[in-house]
């Protein structure tokens, strides 16, 4: 529909008119009479109406809904009828307030807080993932791992040691499948698994921040240029630009190994030059398309200002790579 | 505007990468965009390093930033 029919669909179903038969897509375009119906009468908060492109010059309804059970009501109904099903509708699970502090303890858990194996002090809880060890948490290696140090099985703590995190209150998973950090070959990856233990499940799709994942990820091929964003444990929200894809022959210092060398890595710059995209602590932290939020990559890595014209860089793996190797999906 | 396909930067990036890939002083090459096309990115740490790199490969740009150190980026 055009925009200023979806405008004017969109302030009538807010205002409580609007009716199945009485205002419909067509109707709203010329402008039709609207017409008081119980069933929008009162829109609950959890259900949010705005307005989206499709393509061009065609928009439609984009409905957001924070509880289950609404997309199922006859409310929900009456809206995608009277927008003629020129809508589209995402369930986004609870939506928090954005001064949620990542470093803090989160019950229930959620993407972008801090997180990380016991004897490490802190990285970024990626995502979760649906995996053959069960429902788990999505970080890298060097978070949940140690860098190869840890065993199968040791302790995940969520906050990470360094924002007060400790044994045995604050475990909520266990180490498991993860790629192994080479030193002396080149490495793609820097990624591990930690299933949830019981009792730890997320809601689908959770990031501290709220709002829902797109499912299906973006090749690094495509990303290339694209705006993304990233929420992550000490820089939180922040906002950049794909710079590179397929960088190859990268060498990353860790403190097993002075330099690590990395191919078909993704670069992304800050957007605004007086701020990084990430620093350390954000290791871990999943990196969207600032539009759709579709994933791109697993952070790991990154460089502060110091390059005479290069400013402040940050690296990570792809997110496709990363699940395909690890046997998982992602749980949104 | 570049014309220059993915294809193109491609193979220019797999030539370059054998020409100077375990140069000490260089720390990544990937394809990057530029003008609409794709370019060769190439990231240094000394400014000395400059003057092996070709200002293009196979008909591919390539451009140079000079950077700092690459890290994880595990909380100090």
């Amino acid at each position: 529909m055009r925009l200023d029919s979806a405008l004017t669909l969109q302030a009538s179903l807010l205002s409580g008119f609007g009716s199945k038969a009485g205002l419909s897509a067509q109707s709203a375009r010329e402008g039709g009479a609207a017409r008081r119906t119980a069933d929008l009468a009162s829109i609950p908060p959890e259900l949010a109406i705005g307005i989206s492109r499709r393509e061009g010059d065609d928009y439609q309804l984009a409905v957001r809904v924070q509880r289950r059970a609404l997309l199922d009501s006859e409310r929900l109904k009456a809206i995608l009828d009277a927008a003629s099903g020129e809508a589209d509708v995402r369930y986004l699970g609870r939506v928090e307030k954005l001064q949620a502090d990542p470093k803090s303890r989160h019950r229930p858990l959620a993407g972008g807080i801090s997180v990380g194996h016991h004897a490490i002090t802190a990285g970024t809880l990626g995502c979760f993932v649906q995996s053959p060890e069960g429902l788990a948490i999505l970080s890298n290696n060097h978070v949940l791992a140690d860098e190869n140090r840890a065993q199968h099985g040791d302790s995940i703590i969520q906050p990470g040691s360094l924002d007060g995190g400790s044994l045995p209150g604050d475990v909520v998973a266990t180490l498991g499948q993860y790629v192994r950090l080479q030193s002396g070959a080149v490495n793609r990856l820097d990624a591990a698994l930690a299933p949830l233990l019981d009792g730890f499940a997320p809601d689908y799709g959770a990031m501290l921040e709220g709002g829902t994942l797109h499912p299906t990820p973006v090749s690094p091929e495509d990303a290339l240029g694209l705006e993304v964003i990233k929420l992550g444990r000490t820089t939180g929200h922040t906002r950049g630009l794909v710079s590179a894809f397929n960088v190859n022959r990268l060498g990353v210092a860790y403190d097993t190994a002075e330099s690590m060398i990395f191919d078909g890595q993704i670069e992304i710059e800050p957007l605004d030059s007086s701020a990084d995209f990430s620093d350390g602590g954000d290791s871990g932290s999943l990196i969207l398309t600032a539009d759709e939020r579709r994933p791109v990559g697993l952070l790991f890595a990154g460089g502060d200002q110091g390059g005479v014209d290069g400013g402040p860089i940050t690296y990570a793996n792809p997110i496709q790579e990363v699940l395909d190797t690890l046997h998982a999906t992602l749980y949104i | 505007m570049s014309t220059v396909s993915i294809n193109q930067a491609r193979r220019a990036q797999a030539s370059l990468q054998k020409r100077v890939g375990k140069h000490p002083e260089i720390n990544g090459i990937g394809i990057g965009r530029c003008d609409g096309g794709y370019v060769l990115s190439v990231n240094i740490t000394q400014e000395g390093a400059r003057k092996t790199l070709p200002e293009e490969v196979e008909g591919v740009p390539v451009t140079v930033r000079v950077r700092g150190p690459i890290h994880k980026r595990q909380a100090a």
